[in-house]
C-alpha cells in the first residue's frame, strides 16, 4: 500500500481531531496506567500524601493517603485529626483494598447485564420521573451521611417535590439507646462524649470501646489512661478485647448491669462527695428515694457480685477523680439499654464527672441532622405501594439475611429500585438499576462524626474504574427532570470544594473545639426505671453480640484482608463462631469446632462453637458480622435478638483451629510486672567466646509497650498493605500458612484471680545473634550493619531451616504462588518486592521506609533525626504502643523505652539479643 | 579369575570353582519372573513418587502438609532414614574386613552397594524438599556470578560436604572391591557387556603383583570408610543438634544418629540378604550363621537405642529447661504419642526376642523384625523431627503436622528408586564377591568341609 503525502496529512489531521474530541470529553480511563508524561503533582518514585477521611466505618477518622505514581497504596491516620490522632484501625487500613478489589464493579448494570452510563442515566431519570408523575414517594436509603452529602440528599428530595425527611439512614451498628437514655436522664438532645485520657478511673459497662464507636480515639485514650497509672474496670459477660485491656474484668448476671450501676450510684450518693452536695436538694431527694432499693446487699444478690466488691468499686470510682463510666455497649445492650444509659448518666453526674470526662456536644443544626423516616416506616409504606422509587446509597440492608424479610417483600412492590454501590451485594442484586459508585478515595465528600470535627474526604487519585459519583448522578437526574430549584448547578465536587478553604483541605478538615452544652441532672432522672432484666423466651441463652474491628458496618466485609487476619482472641479467621463457656458447652454437648445452630425470632444462624473460659456461663456470644441474621427492625431502630436457642447440629466445621489450650505455659513471652514494683529482674549477661556484633552507625529497633497494646491488629493490617503480603485464603490459613509478618499472639490464662488475656505483636525480632542467620546455607538471610536481619529473596532456595531455628516462629514461607489479578496489582507498594513461591520471608522493619528516610535526610543534607522513619505498624498503632528508632542513639525515644524497668526481650535466656524490645504489662498482681 | 581359581582347584570335589562361580553370579545369570515382577513394582513405585514430586515442583511445597511451625517433615525424615540405611553397609563391610569375618564374603558386596544406592537416594531428598529445588546448585561451592560462597556456618552446608564425601568414598570402596570380579566377568560374558566389564576392570588380570597391590590398597579404603561413616551421620545429626530447638539441641545426637544408622542399616541388610538368599537360592553362601550374627548385632544396637531414648528423657527432665521437658512430655503423651510408642515397640521391645537363639535363626522372624525396625527407624526420625518443631518455644505457634498423600508418595518413591537401583545392580554387577567366596570356601573346605552343606541350617520356612 502506498500513501500520498496529501493522504497522510489528511489522515493525521483526522486523527488529531479525533484525539482532541476524545481529550475534551470527561476523562474516565478504563484502566489506570502510569502515564509517560505524568501530570504536575505526580513525580515518579515519590510518595505523595493527601489528607482525606476514612470511610471504612461510621467513625470517619481523618486519614492520610500515600499515593505513588498516581495510585493510592496505603492509608494512614491524619495526625491533625482529633479522632484519628495519626492512627488508623485495622478496618481503616483494609479499606484501601476496596479500591482494587476484583469484586468491585466499574460499570452500571440493569437486570443481569452491563449497560452504558448514558443508558444508566436515562434509566435513573425515567424511574424517578415515573415515580414523581405517579405521585408516589421517592425515598433515599443511605449510610449515615453527616455533611454535604446528607444536605444534598435532602435538598434533592425537596427539588423533586418530595419531603426532605425521606432519607432513611441505615446504620446497623448505631447505638440508638444513647439518645433516648440521655434524654431521660438529662432532658437534652446533646451527645455525650467521653474523654478517657483525662480520666483516672474508667468503668465500662459492657462497652467495647476499642472495638466499636470511635475505636482509634478510645484506644489512644485508654492507653494514655493506663500509662498515667489510671485504673480500668470492665463489667460485661465476655472477656472482649476491651475487657482484656482492663485491670479487672467482672461479669454480672445477664441483664443486671443496670442494677449494678444504680447500686454504684447509690453508694456514691452515700459517700456524699462534693458533686453530690452540689446537687439541688430536690434532685438529690428524688434520687435518694429512687435509689433506696439499690443497697449493696441487694445489688450483690441480684448481680451475683460480692457486696464488698460493689462497695470497693464505688469507692474507687469516687476517689479517683475524675472518673468516667462508659456504656452500655453492644455486649449488654438488651432491651434495657436506654435505662442503662440513664443509670450511667446518673452515676457520672453524682461522681462529678460531668464537664470533665463526660461532655455533651450539641446536636448539629445542619439539615442532615434533622429527623427523618425510619426503616420501619419505609417498609410499611413500600408494602402499601406508596413508594415509587427507592434509591439505596452505600447501604446493604439485605445483607442481613432474612432479618429484613419484610423489607424484601416491600421492595418487591417498589417499581424502581436503584443502588449506588461498589459491589454487587445482596441489595444491589435486588435493584433494577445498579450505579457503580466511586470508592471514597476517588470522590469528594465530607463527614462530621461529631460537633467540631468535620473531615474533608478528598479524592486522592483518578478513579480506577469508569465509576461515577453518586451525588452527581442524583444531580444529573434532577436536571433531566427539570427539578433544579435549590440544587447546585455544578458538580458535587465543586460544592464540597467551595465549602472549605485551601487551608482546611491541607489539614484534612475543620477542627474547632466546641463549647460543650451545660447539662445537669434533672428531677425526672430515673423517674421510671424500665425493665431491668432480659426479656424473651426464658429457655434461650442471652445473646452477646460482640463488636469487632473486622466487621465494618456490622457485616462481614467484602475484602479479604480483614477476614484473613485472625481474630486475636480466638485465632479464627475466615469464619464466624459462637463463644460458649466450657460449662455451657458441656451442657449442650458441644466442643470447639462443632457447629451449633442459633435460633431467634429474627432468624437463624449456624456457627462453629468456640469453647472458652473468656465467656460467662449460660450465655452465647457471636461476632457482629455473623450475628447479622439475628438483627431485626424494631420500630424506630434496629436491634439484635436478646435471647437465642442454641443447639448442637452434630456437624463439625472443617477449617477452625480447635486447640483449646491458649496458655503460654509460664514462658517469658507476654510478661507482666506488678503495679507496685514495675521492674523486671535483670538477667546476668551471657558470657561469650565471640565478640559482640558490631553496629557501626545505627542499630534499628522496635519497642512495644504491652501496657498500651490492646491487640486490635491494626499493625498487622498495615503490614499486609505496606509489604504486599499475600492473602492465602481460608484453607491455607487453616493449615497454618498465612503470610503475615506480624502476629498478634494472644494467651489466655485461667488463674485463681480469674481469666486473663494478654497480647503481644510478634514479628521478626531482628536478633544480633540470630539463629536463622547461622543456619541459612545460601546467605539468604544475614545481618546488616544497621542491625537488621535482612532477607535476600533472590538467594533463598527454600530450605526453611531458618524458620525451624527461629524460636519466635517469625517467618513465613511461600507454600504456593498467590497471584493477584491485574486490578489488585495496581495497589501493590512499588517499593516492596512481590515474593514468589518457594522462598521464606519475614518482617524487614519496613526497610524501604528506612532507606527512604535515610535518603531524605541525605538529600536535605542533615543527619537522620529520631522520628524520621516510621514503619507501617508503628505509624498506624491507635494505642501508640510501638516505637521505632536507633537503639544506639541514647536520646531516641526507643532508647528511653528500652531503658525502662519493664523492658525485656522475648525468650531472653536464649541469648538471641533481639532488636525488638517489649515493655511488660502492668497488672495488680503479676503472673509472669 | 583363572589365577584365583587355580589356587582353589586343589581342594578337589565336583568342579567346585564352576559351582561357586555359578552360584555367586546367579543373580546375574538367572532372571526369574519374580525378579521382573519386583523390578516392575519398584519402577512403578518410583514413577508414582516422581509424579508426586512433579506436583510439588509445579504447584509448590503446599502440596505437603507442612506449615509455618513444622517446616520439616516426612521428606527430611526420609533423607535421614536413607542416610541411616546407607550407613551400615560400608561400615559393616569395612569392619568385617578388618575382623576377617567369614560373613563378609556373603554380605559385604551387597551391603556396600546398598550404601551407595541409599546415599544417592538420600541425597535427593534435601533437594526435593527445597522450596526452589531448581536452585539447589546454590548450595555448591563454586565461583559464581553471584560472587557468593555458601555459608560454611550452616550445618546444612556441612551436609553437602559430608554426603558428597561419603558418596565418593563408598563408591570407590565398592568399586575397588569389585575389580577382581569385574575382571573375571569380562572373561565370562559375551556381547555388549564384555567391553563394559573390561573397561571397568581397569585391566586387572589377577597377577600376584596386582593382588599384592590390591591387598595393600583395599585396607586403606576400608580404613577411611570407617571414620567417615561415623562422621557423616554425626554431621547429619548436627542439622538438628546445632539448632536451638528443644529436643534437638543435645550433645547425644551424633552417637545417637550413628547408632540409629547402624541399627537401621543392619535391618536393611537382613532384608536384602534374605531376599537374595531366597530369590537366588544362595543358601550355601548366605548361611543361617550369618543371620545369627546379624541378629546379635541388631539386638545389640536395639539395646543401645533403648539406652539413648532413656538418656534423652533423663536429660530432658534433669537439664532444668521447662521447654525441653515439655517437648518430651508431649512426645510421649501428646498428639504424636501413638507414633512415639510405636517407635518404642518396633525399636526397643520387638528386637528383644532375639535373645532366643531360635528367633535369631528363623528367617521369617528375622525378616519381620527387620521390617519392624526399618519402619520403626523411619517413624523414629519423623517423631523427633516433628514433635520438636510442633511444640517448640512459643506456645502460640504450636501446631500439628500430618503428611499428605502426595508427600508420602514422594517418600515411597525413594523406596522405589532404592529398590530399582538395587535390582539393577544385582543384575549388572556381581552382588557377592566371587573372589572372596572362593577364598572363604577354600578356608572352610580345609577345616570342615561338611559344614558348608545346607544340611546344617535350621528352619527356613518356605
Amino acid at each position: 500500500m502506498t500513501t500520498s503525502r496529501r493522504g497522510f496529512l489528511g489522515a493525521a489531521a483526522g486523527a488529531l481531531g479525533a484525539n482532541l474530541i476524545v481529550g475534551c470529553s470527561e476523562r474516565l480511563p478504563r484502566y489506570l496506567v502510569p502515564s509517560a508524561r505524568p501530570s504536575d503533582d505526580v513525580m515518579p518514585g515519590v510518595t505523595r500524601l493527601y489528607r482525606t477521611v476514612c470511610r471504612g466505618c461510621a467513625a470517619a477518622c481523618g486519614a492520610t493517603a500515600r499515593v505513588r505514581d498516581g495510585r493510592a497504596i496505603s492509608l494512614e491516620g491524619n495526625p491533625e485529626h482529633p479522632l484519628s490522632g495519626g492512627a488508623l484501625c485495622p478496618q481503616g487500613q483494609a479499606s484501601i483494598e476496596g479500591l482494587y478489589a476484583p469484586e468491585r464493579i466499574g460499570t452500571p448494570r440493569a437486570g443481569s447485564g452491563e449497560i452504558s452510563w448514558e443508558q444508566a442515566e436515562q434509566a435513573l431519570a425515567d424511574g424517578l420521573r415515573k415515580a414523581r408523575d405517579a405521585g408516589k414517594l421517592i425515598v433515599l436509603l443511605s449510610r449515615p451521611e453527616r455533611g454535604s452529602m446528607g444536605n444534598l440528599m435532602r435538598s434533592w428530595l425537596t427539588a423533586l417535590g418530595q419531603k426532605p425527611s425521606q432519607v432513611v439512614t441505615f446504620d446497623p451498628v448505631a447505638a440508638p439507646w444513647v439518645g433516648e437514655g440521655t434524654r431521660r436522664a438529662f432532658g437534652t438532645e446533646a451527645t455525650p462524649v467521653n474523654d478517657l485520657g483525662a480520666a483516672r478511673f474508667v468503668l465500662s459497662i459492657g462497652h467495647d470501646f476499642v472495638d466499636e464507636g470511635s475505636p482509634v480515639e478510645h484506644a489512644r485514650g485508654l492507653a494514655d489512661l493506663k500509662a498515667a497509672g489510671g485504673r480500668f474496670v470492665y463489667v460485661g459477660p465476655r472477656l472482649s478485647l476491651t475487657a482484656a485491656a482492663a485491670d479487672e474484668w467482672l461479669s454480672v448476671a445477664p441483664g443486671t448491669e443496670a442494677v449494678l450501676v444504680l447500686g454504684l450510684a447509690r453508694a456514691v450518693l452515700d459517700l456524699a462527695g462534693p458533686a453530690v452536695n452540689a446537687l439541688p436538694p430536690s434532685v438529690l431527694g428524688a434520687l435518694r428515694g429512687r435509689l433506696a432499693a439499690y443497697d449493696a446487699a441487694s445489688v450483690a444478690a441480684r448481680t451475683g457480685l460480692a457486696a464488698e466488691a460493689v462497695q470497693s468499686l464505688a469507692e474507687g470510682f469516687v476517689q479517683a477523680r475524675p472518673s468516667v463510666c462508659m456504656g452500655p455497649g453492644r455486649a449488654v445492650a438488651g432491651d434495657n439499654a436506654a435505662t442503662l444509659v440513664e443509670a450511667v448518666g446518673v452515676l457520672n453526674a453524682v461522681a462529678g464527672n460531668l464537664g470533665r470526662t463526660v461532655r455533651f456536644l450539641p446536636r448539629s443544626q445542619e439539615p442532615w441532622a434533622a429527623p427523618s423516616m425510619d426503616l420501619a416506616e419505609l417498609t410499611r409504606r413500600a408494602a402499601a405501594g406508596e413508594v415509587g422509587a427507592l434509591l439505596v446509597h452505600q447501604a446493604n440492608p439485605l445483607g442481613f439475611g432474612m432479618a429484613f424479610g419484610a423489607l424484601v417483600r416491600a421492595m418487591e412492590r417498589v417499581p424502581f429500585v436503584a443502588a449506588f454501590t461498589n459491589y454487587l451485594d445482596e441489595t444491589a442484586r435486588k435493584a433494577h438499576l445498579v450505579l457503580a459508585d466511586h470508592h471514597f478515595l476517588e470522590a469528594w465528600s465530607d463527614d462530621a462524626p461529631r460537633a467540631g470535627v468535620t473531615g474533608i474526604q478528598q479524592p486522592v487519585m483518578i478513579p480506577v474504574l469508569p465509576t461515577r459519583a453518586a451525588a452527581d448522578q442524583l444531580l444529573g437526574a434532577a436536571r433531566a427532570l427539570g427539578a433544579t430549584t435549590g440544587l447546585p448547578s455544578g458538580t458535587f465536587a465543586e460544592v464540597v470544594r467551595a465549602a472549605f478553604d485551601e487551608k482546611s483541605l491541607e489539614h484534612g478538615g475543620r477542627f474547632a473545639p466546641v463549647e460543650p452544652e451545660p447539662v445537669a441532672l434533672g428531677e425526672g432522672a430515673l423517674a421510671a426505671v424500665g425493665a431491668l432484666s432480659l426479656d424473651g423466651p426464658a429457655d434461650g441463652l442471652p445473646l452477646v453480640v460482640a463488636p469487632t474491628l473486622r466487621h465494618p458496618n456490622g457485616l462481614v466485609p467484602q475484602g479479604a484482608l480483614l477476614q484473613e487476619i485472625p481474630d486475636p482472641l480466638t485465632r479464627i479467621s475466615w469464619s464466624g463462631w459462637a463463644e460458649l463457656h466450657p460449662a455451657t458447652a458441656a451442657r449442650l454437648g458441644v466442643r470447639t469446632g462443632d457447629i451449633v445452630a442459633l435460633d431467634a425470632a429474627p432468624g437463624h444462624a449456624e456457627l462453629p462453637a468456640h469453647v472458652t473460659p473468656r465467656m460467662r456461663e449460660g450465655m452465647v456470644a457471636v461476632p457482629i458480622g455473623y450475628a447479622a441474621p439475628l438483627l431485626e427492625d424494631r420500630g424506630p431502630a434496629l436491634g439484635f435478638a436478646t435471647r437465642v436457642q442454641v443447639r448442637a447440629t452434630g456437624r463439625k466445621a472443617p477449617l477452625i483451629s480447635t486447640r483449646e489450650d491458649r496458655s503460654q505455659h509460664g514462658r517469658p513471652i507476654a510478661r507482666e510486672v506488678s503495679r507496685s514494683s514495675p521492674k523486671l529482674p535483670v538477667l546476668p549477661p551471657n558470657p561469650s567466646m565471640v565478640p559482640p556484633v558490631d553496629h557501626p552507625v545505627h542499630r534499628w529497633g522496635l519497642a512495644i509497650d504491652l501496657d498500651r497494646c490492646n491487640g486490635c491488629g491494626a499493625c498487622v493490617a498495615a503490614c499486609y498493605v505496606e509489604n504486599n503480603n499475600a492473602i492465602v485464603g481460608a484453607l491455607e490459613v487453616s493449615r497454618g500458612r498465612d503470610m503475615s509478618w506480624l502476629h498478634i499472639q494472644s494467651f489466655i490464662e485461667v488463674t485463681d484471680d480469674g481469666t486473663r488475656a494478654s497480647f503481644l505483636p510478634v514479628g521478626c525480632q531482628h536478633c544480633s545473634n540470630a539463629p536463622c542467620e547461622q543456619v541459612c546455607p545460601a546467605y539468604a538471610t544475614y545481618h546488616t550493619r544497621e542491625g537488621l536481619n535482612a532477607m535476600v529473596y533472590a538467594r533463598c532456595v527454600g530450605t526453611r531451616y531458618c524458620e525451624n531455628n527461629c524460636p519466635y516462629s517469625a517467618r513465613a514461607f511461600n507454600f504456593f504462588d498467590h497471584p493477584r489479578d491485574a486490578r489488585a496489582r495496581l495497589g501493590l507498594n512499588p517499593d516492596v518486592t512481590v515474593r514468589e513461591r518457594g522462598i521464606t520471608e519475614k518482617c524487614t522493619l519496613c526497610i524501604q521506609r528506612i532507606r527512604a528516610g535515610e535518603e531524605q535526610a541525605k538529600f536535605e543534607g542533615r543527619a537522620l533525626r529520631d522520628g524520621d522513619i516510621v514503619p507501617a505498624c508503628v505509624g498506624t498503632c491507635p494505642s501508640r504502643a510501638m516505637a521505632f528508632g536507633d537503639l544506639k542513639d541514647p536520646a531516641s525515644e526507643i532508647s528511653r523505652w528500652a531503658a525502662d524497668g519493664r523492658a525485656y526481650h522475648l525468650l531472653e535466656e536464649l541469648n538471641t539479643q533481639p532488636g525488638v524490645v517489649y515493655l511488660a504489662r502492668r497488672r495488680d498482681k503479676a503472673s509472669t | 579369575m583363572t589365577d584365583a581359581g587355580s589356587t582353589t582347584a586343589a581342594t578337589g570335589g565336583p568342579n567346585p570353582i564352576t559351582q561357586i562361580e555359578r552360584d555367586t553370579l546367579a543373580t546375574m545369570t538367572h532372571t526369574s519372573w519374580a525378579y521382573w515382577a519386583g523390578l516392575l513394582a519398584a519402577v512403578s513405585l518410583m514413577g508414582v513418587g516422581g509424579w508426586a514430586w512433579s506436583q510439588m515442583l509445579r504447584e509448590g511445597m503446599g502440596v505437603t502438609g507442612l506449615n509455618a511451625t513444622v517446616m520439616w517433615g516426612s521428606l527430611i525424615t526420609t533423607f535421614v532414614f536413607f542416610i541411616g540405611v546407607s550407613h551400615s553397609g560400608t561400615l559393616v563391610s569395612a569392619i568385617l574386613y578388618f575382623t576377617r569375618s567369614p560373613l563378609r564374603a556373603a554380605v559385604g558386596r551387597s551391603a556396600e552397594a546398598m550404601t551407595v544406592i541409599a546415599i544417592l537416594t538420600a541425597g535427593l531428598y534435601p533437594v526435593i524438599h527445597l522450596g526452589r529445588a531448581w536452585l539447589a546448585f546454590f548450595l555448591l561451592p563454586y565461583p559464581n556470578q553471584r560472587g557468593l560462597w555458601p555459608n560454611v556456618r550452616s550445618p546444612l552446608e556441612w551436609d553437602v560436604f559430608a554426603v558428597c564425601s561419603y558418596v565418593t568414598v563408598s563408591s570407590l570402596f565398592l568399586y575397588m572391591g569389585m575389580l577382581p570380579d569385574l575382571a573375571l566377568l569380562s572373561r565370562r560374558v559375551t556381547g555388549w557387556r564384555r567391553p563394559l566389564y573390561k573397561a571397568l576392570s581397569l585391566g586387572f588380570s589377577g597377577t600376584d603383583g596386582e593382588w599384592g597391590l590390591f591387598e595393600k590398597a583395599y585396607p586403606i579404603f576400608a580404613g577411611v570408610a570407617i571414620p567417615l561413616a561415623v562422621s557423616v551421620h554425626s554431621v547429619v545429626s548436627w542439622d538438628f543438634a546445632m539448632t536451638l530447638m528443644p529436643g534437638w539441641h543435645s550433645a547425644i545426637f551424633p552417637p545417637y544418629f550413628v547408632a540409629g544408622a547402624i541399627f537401621s542399616g543392619i535391618a536393611m541388610a537382613v532384608l536384602l540378604l534374605g531376599g537374595l538368599r531366597r530369590g537366588f537360592r544362595l543358601q550355601r553362601y548366605i548361611k543361617a550363621e550369618h543371620f545369627d550374627l546379624l541378629a546379635k548385632l541388631l539386638l545389640g544396637m536395639s539395646l543401645v537405642m533403648t539406652f539413648v531414648y532413656a538418656t534423652e528423657f533423663f536429660m530432658a527432665f534433669t537439664r532444668g529447661s521447662e521447654t525441653e521437658s515439655e517437648v518430651f512430655r508431649w512426645r510421649a503423651t501428646g498428639t504424636y504419642a501413638p507414633v512415639f510408642w510405636s517407635v518404642i515397640l518396633c525399636n526397643s521391645v520387638a528386637p528383644l526376642v532375639l535373645f532366643w537363639k531360635r528367633a535369631r535363626r528363623s528367617l521369617p522372624t528375622m525378616v519381620v523384625l527387620a521390617v519392624l525396625v526399618t519402619v520403626g527407624m523411619w517413624i523414629e526420625r519423623f517423631m523427633f523431627i516433628v514433635t520438636t518443631l510442633a511444640h517448640n518455644y512459643d506456645p502460640y505457634a504450636w501446631r500439628d503436622y500430618t503428611p499428605t498423600g502426595r508427600e508420602m508418595l514422594v517418600c515411597l518413591g525413594g523406596l522405589g528408586l532404592f529398590l530399582t537401583l538395587f535390582l539393577l545392580f544385582i543384575k549388572i554387577l556381581p552382588s557377592m564377591s566371587v573372589a572372596e567366596t572362593m577364598q572363604g570356601e577354600h578356608a572352610a573346605g580345609a577345616s570342615a568341609t561338611e559344614d558348608s552343606t545346607p544340611a546344617s541350617e535350621v528352619s527356613h520356612a518356605a
